[in-house]
């Protein structure tokens, strides 16, 4: 709809001419803008309303339980700039947990063990991650060569690997007896005062960041987002690129619930359940478009924060949990909404 | 996906007979569900010989119309080319609405009470009004209808848990129980052999499929689906008729909401958590294309009825739950994967 | 003849770009008038708004010396104006009964409410009949050949018993057959005392089938002349404002070593097609939409199965199954259609032309952005892309600048071989030289160039050689001497010469 208007503005020499103003700043900073006003503008305000808020104590806490949905928003951002979606996060997430800690020495449930084994903690890790890979590849090579929406295929993907979670434990959930300390550390440790899920959330980001605006795998995500066509005609590996796409989101929800699962002392079958939604809303609100090609991994960043600190706000002001929903649904609605607006009176 | 049905298009001849390719090129994907539902009965019959009993088949009847009744209205949304995360929170407010406005609940604290048919029409008119403000945001903002159904979907379950409260006020959370003989009716009771809700079901199929069809309303939907910009561009009032379908989705909802009510004489504020991915899948079953412009109420039907057939005969054949996950998925996806490869098949045997 | 339309002092503003500025434009009832310009001079952008898909900023309408404010395109028709989009408005999924009377489906007299199918059909076969075309109006449109879809938009458009047709490049996808067809419609329409408004960069149609013409110019009305009385020459000079010299730049370029050769190429769409294309030669494919062309193309370059045959590249046998292939073979392909094929819309200029060989500007899978940037500043450079900075987005950039991004790329890949796909398709007068003189210098560097194209004089103009297909086969193969457009259209539409 909007290339056909596109067609038709004005002349050529006018075209040159640097958009105004507001806009022309939009343009610069592109999708950054319009969630980090909104992010700062929301701390000023809580920290109006309520003192507790304005503490590091408290945005330390903050930067920690943003982490586990933070993490997996950055795999995510990576699929919806390819212009997909993953809807299985949440079970991927459970399904790693589960697996990951079973292998863990010292891990006890009242279903009988699937895994007769354990392994070093650093195994056990890596164990799961690779589930949660292995799902992501699984993903990825049915959106890559069945052509199927990846809402679709994710959605079934969902609802089976959440069936292999239930199956593996058997309904019940790990526990530890007692918990390795690395292990303990994973999830629950500090490094330099800050909170280790923190530091593995700011390392996925920087990574990712990395991934996105440096390299070749990044340009190719963002290509096949703006035009699958034009891209494989250009000789860029479309059906590679989705695979790669969906097995990192996989590893890192993977990731984000094994460090749960340590933070928690628990690993729960039903972990993760519509997780996949808040990924998604944190994805949106930063900016990033469904429709794939536009956005980055810095807008989820603040979108991820935006959710975390309303989320934390409305704690501290004591606002009952119901009407928690109620605010948070309308901010999402509004942020969306908001940014919508701008767009059209641009008319990128 | 438009730029691959136009680049196909200049080799397709204009020739269509014979009975094999009219039913491929209509009811094809109906058939293989029709076909589906016959073996996956017969399977199940032959494990579980119980299951033909006719307190089963009731009891598939009306779990097939709860999720139908949400599903016509999803299939409407779909076909426009959108989607509706908030189905199932809907479901919940349409139910508590109607339950808690009776005042009659268990431990009811509430000073509202009205009679059956009034608080039933309050919730079906809440709804449609959700339903409304869920279309005005997408055709007037122009935003992605995930995000703001998926928005909407967590301020709706907020309200319900809120008016839940305000209705029973002891625990927060706790359901409204109550006992009604117009929701009785509707949820457990029969119209001769048929139970209501799969009269109601059926009722509302059946209009449906007539609006789709033969109403101006219906065919713009369609054509929205295709091409919102093409469909503009030819007078049709766009944003009315999104809005009109979101209302009509919230309007359904609600309704689904209300026979579950009646048919547990209880609603909890958690009721139809997650049902909006199942009713998105009986959508998608039943032969609807998320990229819009495609899908079809008998479809939709049909696979209500499989879905459903599939459930209760896992659970009666005590087929522990995560089975079913696993069933559900594979169905869903094999669905999918089977109707791809029918359209390119159609698509090669029209040029050939 | 009295004025059937008068548009005064019409202005549009998009944000920091003035569309029109107060052009006064008015049309006679039963003439047809043209509508020229450059792409972006605001043809599209005038139309628009008389047809109701967008508002006007100031200006007035009069239709039939009655003033009007047009509310949207359902108020537009009521007003009896009816348009023919650029772009296809066909719906694959619906009838094509379905798509002649969208909006606007017949209902039943009894119940207003309900469509009356029969009725439809019945009348859609009617004005079917009317443009010629003899077809089942309960199929979906997606079965039509494109051409037949484009004859479906024209029926649409004569069923609304209109007092203004305007057809906005009408026939960009039509055979000189069906541009007869079209032709004899419009006829037919200024009989009935139909207004026709003509947009089209085909200037050989303006004079042929147009009384007078209005010439925009940077969303200023230049002039409007009569058709009998003045040249196309006349009229280009008007549009881009200055003398073009030549249109085609062409110069005889040694002809060098075989570069290509296809042999025995079958698939579901080709018939054994085979050729050789030279080094420093330009080689012009003609055929008729739907004769192949583009699916060779296509299919030489990997992104199309073939079923059988050979593709040689320098003397030896090259297995290309993918594009990715082929340009490792330094093929490239410039696809007809830049929007859906060609380029990358939300990405920028940089990103764009070092898309196709990433590996240029990389490490071991690491972008080095500063060599990037330095690539795409040096062919910005050398293809005169007229863009404000390398980090414009490509959706913001004209049609032939769009091209030359394209265009490119696939010099930065160090392509060999340059297949393209219609070069000028959509692409105005002035850019269109920029691009034949690239075409150009790409053969004088002894690489090759396929040039598959429609468009007769300018295919006759550029090549020096052209092979002609139809229904999936090569029909002819010519020599200079023998490039006249009738002969090239009599091969293509497979009658024997």
């Amino acid at each position: 709809m909007n290339q056909r208007e596109n067609h038709a503005k004005g002349g050529p020499a006018d075209r040159l001419s640097a958009p105004a103003g507001a806009f022309h700043l939009m343009g610069r900073f592109g999708d950054q803008l319009v969630p980090a006003i909104f992010l700062i503008a929301l701390v000023i305000t809580l920290s109006l309303v309520s003192p507790n808020f304005l503490s590091v104590g408290n945005f330390l806490d903050i930067a920690r339980v943003v982490s586990i949905i933070g993490i997996m928003a950055v795999g995510m951002t990576i699929v919806i700039l390819t212009g997909g979606i993953d809807l299985s996060v949440g079970s991927t997430f459970a399904l790693a947990s589960v697996v990951a800690a079973s292998l863990i020495p010292g891990s006890f449930s009242d279903a009988p063990r699937i895994l007769a084994f354990v392994l070093p903690v650093p195994f056990a890790i890596l164990a799961g991650l690779l589930v949660g890979a292995a799902v992501g590849f699984i993903n990825g090579f049915i959106i890559a060569k069945s052509r199927v929406e990846p809402f679709i295929v994710t959605l079934a993907t969902m609802a089976f690997v959440r069936g292999l979670t239930y199956l593996f434990t058997g309904g019940f959930p790990t526990i530890f007896r007692p918990m390795p300390p690395l292990f303990e550390w994973f999830g629950q440790g500090y490094v330099l005062g800050l909170p280790t899920p923190t530091i593995f959330f700011a390392l996925v980001v920087l990574i990712g960041v990395w991934i996105t605006r440096r390299t070749t795998f990044g340009r190719s995500i963002y290509a096949i987002g703006g035009n699958e066509e034009a891209s494989r005609l250009s000789g860029i590996k479309v059906q590679s690129i989705k695979i790669r796409a969906y097995t990192l989101m996989g590893a890192l929800a993977a990731l984000s619930g094994i460090i749960l699962a340590s933070r928690v002392g628990a690993a729960q079958p039903t972990a993760g359940l519509t997780y996949e939604l808040d990924v998604i809303a944190g994805v949106v609100i930063g900016g990033t478009s469904l429709l794939g090609g536009r956005g980055s991994i810095m807008s989820t960043v603040l979108g991820v924060f935006i959710l975390g600190v309303i989320s934390n706000g409305l704690n501290i002001a004591g606002v009952p949990t119901y009407y928690q929903y109620v605010v948070k649904g309308l901010l999402l609605i509004s942020a969306v909404g908001f940014d919508s607006y701008l767009r059209k009176m641009q008319r990128i | 996906m438009q730029a691959q049905s136009k680049a196909a298009a200049p080799m397709a001849v204009p020739q269509f007979n014979g009975l094999r390719s009219a039913l491929l090129a209509r009811g094809g994907h109906q058939l293989i569900i029709i076909a589906l539902i016959i073996i996956v009965g017969l399977a199940i019959y032959w494990i579980q010989p119980r299951f033909l009993s006719a307190y089963s088949i009731d009891n598939i009847l009306r779990t097939a119309s709860i999720y139908g009744i949400v599903a016509l209205g999803m299939t409407l949304v779909i076909i426009t080319g959108g989607i509706d995360l908030s189905a199932g929170s809907m479901m919940a407010l349409g139910g508590a609405l109607a339950a808690g406005l009776l005042g009659t609940a268990f431990g009811a604290a509430n000073p509202l009470s009205f009679p059956p048919m009034v608080a039933i029409l309050i919730a079906l008119a809440v709804s449609a009004s959700i339903g409304m403000l869920n279309g005005l945001a997408i055709s007037a903002l122009g935003m992605a209808p995930f995000v703001v159904t998926l928005g909407m979907m967590t301020v709706v379950r907020g309200l319900t848990f809120i008016f839940a409260d305000f209705t029973v006020g002891s625990v927060p959370g706790s359901p409204i129980t109550f006992m009604d003989s117009l929701f009785s009716w509707l949820g457990s009771g029969s119209f001769g052999p048929i139970p209501t809700a799969a009269a109601l079901f059926l009722t509302l199929a059946v209009i449906l499929s007539i609006v789709l069809r033969f109403t101006p309303f219906g065919r713009s939907i369609y054509a929205i689906g295709g091409d919102a910009e093409i469909a503009r561009l030819a007078g049709i009032n766009v944003p009315l008729v999104i809005v009109g379908v979101y209302a009509l989705m919230g309007t359904l909802a609600g309704l689904g909401g209300i026979v579950q009510a009646g048919r547990l004489s209880s609603v909890s504020p958690l009721m139809g958590v997650g049902y909006e991915l199942d009713i998105i899948t009986i959508v998608v079953v039943g032969g609807a294309s998320l990229a819009g412009g495609r899908g079809t109420i008998f479809g939709t039907v049909l696979a209500a009825i499989l879905i459903s057939l599939i459930d209760n005969g896992l659970t009666m054949m005590n087929v522990p739950s995560f089975y079913q996950y696993l069933v559900k998925g594979s169905v869903l996806l094999a669905a999918v994967i089977l109707d791809q490869w029918y359209q390119r098949h159609r698509a090669a045997t029209a040029t050939a | 003849m009295p004025a059937i339309l008068h548009m005064q002092d019409i202005e549009k503003n998009f944000p920091g770009v003035k569309a029109l500025r107060g052009v006064t434009f008015t049309i006679e009832s039963g003439e047809v008038h043209a509508l020229l310009g450059e792409n972006g001079a605001g043809k599209s952008t005038l139309m628009k708004i008389l047809a109701g898909a967008q508002g006007k900023d100031a200006g007035q309408i009069r239709i039939d010396g009655r003033d009007v404010d047009i509310r949207g395109p359902l108020h537009a028709r009521q007003l009896g104006i009816a348009i023919i989009y650029q772009e296809l408005s066909i719906l694959p999924h619906l009838s094509v009964a379905e798509n002649i009377f969208l909006g606007r489906l017949p209902r039943m007299a009894s119940m207003p409410w309900i469509v009356d199918w029969k009725l439809c059909c019945a009348r859609a076969r009617e004005l079917l009949k009317q443009v010629g075309l003899d077809i089942d109006p309960l199929i979906p449109a997606s079965r039509l050949k494109v051409a037949d879809q484009q004859m479906v938009e024209i029926a649409k458009a004569v069923s609304e018993n209109a007092k203004i047709v305007i057809m906005d490049e009408p026939t960009t996808s039509l055979t000189n057959r069906e541009v007869e067809t079209l032709f004899k419609t419009v006829r037919r329409l200024q009989e009935r005392g139909v207004s026709i408004i003509y947009v089209s960069h085909r200037l050989a149609e303006v004079k042929e089938i147009c009384d007078r013409a209005t010439v925009l110019r940077d969303g200023m009305k230049i002039g409007t002349v009569n058709v009998a009385e003045t040249t196309s020459k006349d009229w280009v000079k008007m549009m881009v404002g200055r003398d073009l010299d030549q249109l085609f730049p062409k110069m005889p370029v040694e002809r060098g070593k075989e570069a290509l050769r296809v042999e025995g190429v079958s698939s579901q769409k080709l018939k054994n097609v085979s050729f050789s294309a030279y080094e420093g030669e330009i080689l012009g494919i003609a055929g008729l939409i739907g004769s192949g062309r583009s699916t060779l193309a296509r299919t030489i370059f990997g992104a199309e199965a073939r079923v059988a045959g050979s593709v040689n590249i320098g003397g030896k046998e090259a297995a290309i199954a993918s594009p990715l292939e082929a340009i490792s073979q330094g093929i490239a392909l410039v696809p007809e259609d830049r929007k859906l094929q060609g380029l990358v819309l939300p990405m920028t200029v940089r990103e764009n032309i070092t898309l196709a060989k990433l590996g240029g500007i990389s490490r071991v899978g690491q972008l080095n952005l500063r060599r990037e940037s330095k690539v795409a500043a040096e062919y910005v450079q050398a293809l005169q892309i007229s863009t404000p900075h390398i980090d414009q987005k490509t959706i913001n950039l004209s049609g032939g600048n769009q091209q030359k991004v394209v265009l490119a790329k696939w010099l930065y890949s160090d392509a060999m071989i340059l297949i393209i796909d219609e070069p000028t398709r959509g692409i105005d007068v002035g850019a269109r030289a920029e691009i034949y003189g690239l075409l150009q210098q790409f053969v004088e560097k002894g690489k090759s160039v396929i040039m598959i194209s429609s468009d007769l004089p300018e295919l006759i103009g550029m090549s020096d050689r052209i092979i002609v297909m139809h229904e999936g086969r090569v029909t002819a193969e010519l020599a200079p001497s023998q490039f006249n457009e009738e002969l090239i259209m009599t091969y293509a539409s497979g009658m024997s010469h």
